[in-house]
């Protein structure tokens, strides 16, 4: 009841009249700089954060906090139409951007919309009974955890891989390697950086994603030279009760993959998306259709992302240790405003708390109504002439990388990738499994390394420590589980079905009580 | 914030075809090293803020982040020392990196021009509850009886607080195991959950833990005790000769006419005498001062010598 009572207080915060306007205004702003190509929350927290000084406390945060979700839903509209993501959408883009690609954009985006939504309500039930308890547990998991969390993570390779496995591990390598680039975390040594002070921290990952996939796909839309005619179909805004069915438990199974990872600091939320994909392709009833434009496909990832964004708050509300760049952005404006973030703040301000939380869900509300009779507009992107439209989306993604450090270099170094996109795009090399390599490559790399110091060079902390256990368990399981599928189904198929590909998946013919993911 | 900049930008080509006026006659970058949200772009923009009052001109902040603070120091130090761009610096950049770095990008006492020091903060020896000693001295005792079994978090190879630690390690004869991670939250957020034991980070961050349970602190490293850390002894007081504080301050490129420096330098020191700009740093618990320029200057002398005393004995070099 207490609970209850609480958000009651929070939404009485959340509900006046100014309040409410600055959440709208972080929503509109937020979805609109989301939009952008290469632009994301944290260029515009950063912008915006001076502004706030004159904005009272609570006003402050929830418009801050809009921008942050606004910008994460916006972000996935650049994906899905144009198939330019930003860190947080680089799965939706998978599925998203084939559903474009068959006219069906709109449904796309309206699955964007309505996941995002419910993972954000649910990520706010998980934030208002649990946050206190989350906390505490946020905090329990070691280097030795975070490293075979990785490792899980990487299990997700040949799920997020269209086209044949060996392919997405070799793409998946390549982006091991291309992570390798910086200083390194354990020594301080400069690897790869060829004396480049811009390389000294690592490639960026904006930049990465905005060649691989962005400049790419323009490159390829230009040198083949067809138009893709402007859309004049029908839009059905409210999808049918049929795509609603599918939407729905993707949606929930994506958000409850996303609070739970959100919360960890050392990165879990860069890992839900990935994880909640391979979540769908394995437990949703239209899993074969993933990968090649369906809606479940978007939803879990867009749930997840959403989910997990909101409780990545849980670490800096409940200790006041902030999770990721955005969240150190946010506490930042809490001691602006003069509340010291730590383990006290929710006690000693709970109006701050309770109000944020409710005005998230405001926002959520905001959002669905913002994004909704909007579909149309985004739609519209597709009647603007390539002519006009590819160079204002590469100008777009100038501006997006220059934005994150104010460096002319990195712009160079997005140009680069693009052009390594486009090279891997003739070789029909599909770079999500790169993506995935390039993001976890390194935390695996830092937390195994950091385990061994700890425990000495012993691998016993893999074992005897109970998460890292577990999820080594799960992590073997799997494996086993993956090769005796594909040993079966090529015992089962014969040298003369050899001839083509083996299926990307190979766990499909494992019993259902096998499928873990 | 980059159109802004380019209109301004035209404004001076504009304002400023007809004749020479007297300094500062158009807006003043200043860079700060790090990503925004960080406390040395806030500190940053509490000083541009009231130095554009001061001056009458404006005063941009403009974050170039990146290699430790590296690139937003070396586009400083290349600058055209006419003193429309400056660095707001800290010690991580102005006094750490050159010592530390095999190659050093630059030579702070011969690269800038000091000008004024702006804030000081504390740094705390922190210990995870579960750590048995309840001072430094149980500490050391602690961290004798078993070498290299107490392990502390840094920012990173090569940082203030790595190098903290170690003069701590020589000065009490201690042996510590060094687990670097990736600026200060990772550092904080492991030794909260236990993973490592120690570490070495300011009052802003320490303290709330401390007050919230999570963490123990044994002693603050500054001269004297802090009002941020109440009842914490200092490193001196219980009998290890270290004292250093973090600090932050306004360099330019060197070569700056005098009259320059001393306008800048006075109008820093009145915005930092503006009760409300104490105010405002208070609550980050960084104590702001008057200084000369000369005094700054010998204030980072010191501090180089100090880190490459340590770096000799320790034998830590990055690239």
């Amino acid at each position: 009841m207490d609970v209850l009572q609480n958000l009651a207080m929070g939404f009485e915060h959340a509900l006046t009249l100014q309040n409410l306007m600055y959440c709208a205004i972080g929503c509109v702003v937020g979805t609109l700089v989301g939009l952008l190509p290469g632009l994301g929350p944290l260029a515009t927290i950063s912008l915006l954060l001076p502004l706030t000084y004159s904005i009272p406390v609570n006003g402050a945060l929830i418009m801050l906090a809009g921008i942050y979700y606004g910008a994460q839903y916006g972000d996935s509209v650049s994906a899905i139409t144009m198939k330019i993501p930003h860190a947080s959408s680089i799965v939706t883009c998978i599925d998203g951007y084939q559903l474009t690609l068959k006219r069906q954009t709109g449904l796309a985006l309206f699955t964007a919309g309505i996941s995002s939504f419910i993972g954000g309500t649910v990520a706010i039930v998980v934030l208002a009974w649990l946050t206190p308890l989350l906390g505490r547990v946020a905090f329990m998991l070691g280097p030795a955890d975070y490293c075979m969390l990785m490792l899980f993570g990487f299990m997700c390779v040949s799920v997020v891989t269209t086209g044949s496995v060996l392919n997405g591990l070799a793409m998946c390598f390549v982006g091991v390697l291309l992570a390798q680039v910086g200083t390194d975390v354990q020594s301080g040594v400069q690897r790869f950086t060829f004396n480049l002070d811009t390389l000294y921290d690592g490639i960026n990952l904006v930049s990465v994603a905005l060649g691989c996939f962005g400049i790419a796909e323009i490159t390829k839309n230009l040198d083949e030279g067809e138009e893709r005619s402007p859309f004049n179909g029908e839009i059905h805004l409210i999808p049918s009760w049929a795509n609603f069915k599918r939407i729905m438990p993707s949606a929930l199974r994506g958000s409850l993959v996303g609070s739970i990872l959100g919360v960890l600091p050392g990165g879990g939320a860069t890992v839900a998306q990935f994880v909640s994909y391979a979540f769908e392709k394995k437990t949703s009833k239209y899993r074969r259709e993933i990968g090649s434009g369906a809606i479940e496909g978007v939803a879990g990832p867009a749930a997840a992302d959403e989910a997990a964004a909101r409780t990545s708050f849980i670490p800096l509300m409940s200790i006041g240790i902030p999770e990721n760049a955005v969240t150190a952005l946010m506490m930042a404006a809490f001691i602006i405003k003069g509340v010291q973030p730590g383990p006290n703040m929710i006690e000693k301000n709970p109006d701050l708390f309770w109000g944020l939380v409710a005005s998230m869900w405001i926002g959520n509300c905001f959002l669905l109504l913002l994004n909704v009779p909007l579909v149309r507009i985004w739609l519209s992107v597709f009647k603007i002439p390539y002519g006009v439209l590819f160079p204002s989306i590469l100008f777009f993604c100038c501006i997006g990388t220059f934005s994150i450090n104010n460096n002319l270099n990195d712009i160079f170094v997005t140009v680069a990738f693009g052009f390594v996109g486009y090279i891997l795009m003739r070789l029909s090399l599909d770079p999500s499994p790169l993506m995935l390599g390039f993001i976890l490559g390194p935390m695996l790399e830092e937390n195994f390394r950091r385990a061994m110091l700890l425990s000495r060079g012993s691998f016993e902390v893999f074992v005897t420590r109970p998460i890292s256990a577990t999820l080594l368990a799960l992590v073997v399981a799997l494996t086993l589980v993956g090769v005796v599928g594909a040993l079966r189904a090529g015992r089962r198929g014969g040298l003369a079905e050899r001839h083509p590909p083996p299926p990307p998946d190979c766990e499909t013919n494992t019993p259902p009580s096998a499928m873990v993911i | 914030m980059q159109l802004i900049r380019v209109l301004f930008a035209l404004c001076i080509v504009i304002g400023t075809a007809h004749a020479e006026a007297p300094y500062p006659s158009k807006p003043i970058v200043l860079v700060a090293a790090f990503a925004p949200g960080g406390v040395t772009d806030i500190s940053a923009r509490l000083v541009a803020k009231g130095l554009s009052e001061e001056l009458g001109q404006p005063v941009v902040v403009e974050n170039r982040a990146g290699a430790g603070g590296a690139i937003g120091a070396t586009f400083v130090a290349k600058a055209a020392p006419d003193g429309y761009t400056l660095l707001l610096g800290t010690v991580s950049e102005l006094t750490v990196l050159p010592v530390v770095k095999i190659t050093p990008p630059y030579d702070t006492m011969k690269d800038f021009e000091p000008i004024a020091r702006v804030g000081t903060v504390a740094f705390v020896l922190a210990a995870h509850p579960s750590v048995s000693a309840n001072n430094v001295a149980e500490l050391i005792a602690l961290a004798k009886a078993e070498p290299g079994k107490l392990s502390f978090s840094s920012f990173g190879v090569g940082s203030q607080n790595q190098l903290l630690a170690e003069l701590f390690m020589s000065k009490s004869g201690t042996k510590l195991l060094h687990v670097p991670y990736k600026g200060s939250a990772a550092a904080v957020t492991d030794l909260i959950g236990g993973a490592v034991q120690l570490t070495f980070d300011t009052t802003t961050v320490v303290m709330p833990l401390v007050q919230g349970g999570k963490l123990k602190a044994l002693a603050v490293l500054s001269p004297s005790r802090s009002d941020a850390a109440p009842g914490v002894p200092t490193l001196a007081e219980s009998g290890v000769a270290l004292e250093t504080v973090g600090w932050t301050g306004v360099v330019g490129p060197r070569g700056m006419p005098p009259a320059v420096v001393a306008r800048l330098n006075a109008a820093i020191n009145k915005v930092l005498a503006d009760p409300s700009i104490k105010t405002e740093f208070g609550r980050r618990d960084i104590t702001v001062g008057q200084t000369t320029p000369e005094q700054f200057r010998d204030f980072m002398q010191a501090d180089i010598e100090r880190w490459s005393q340590v770096v000799k004995a320790s034998g830590i070099r990055i690239e």
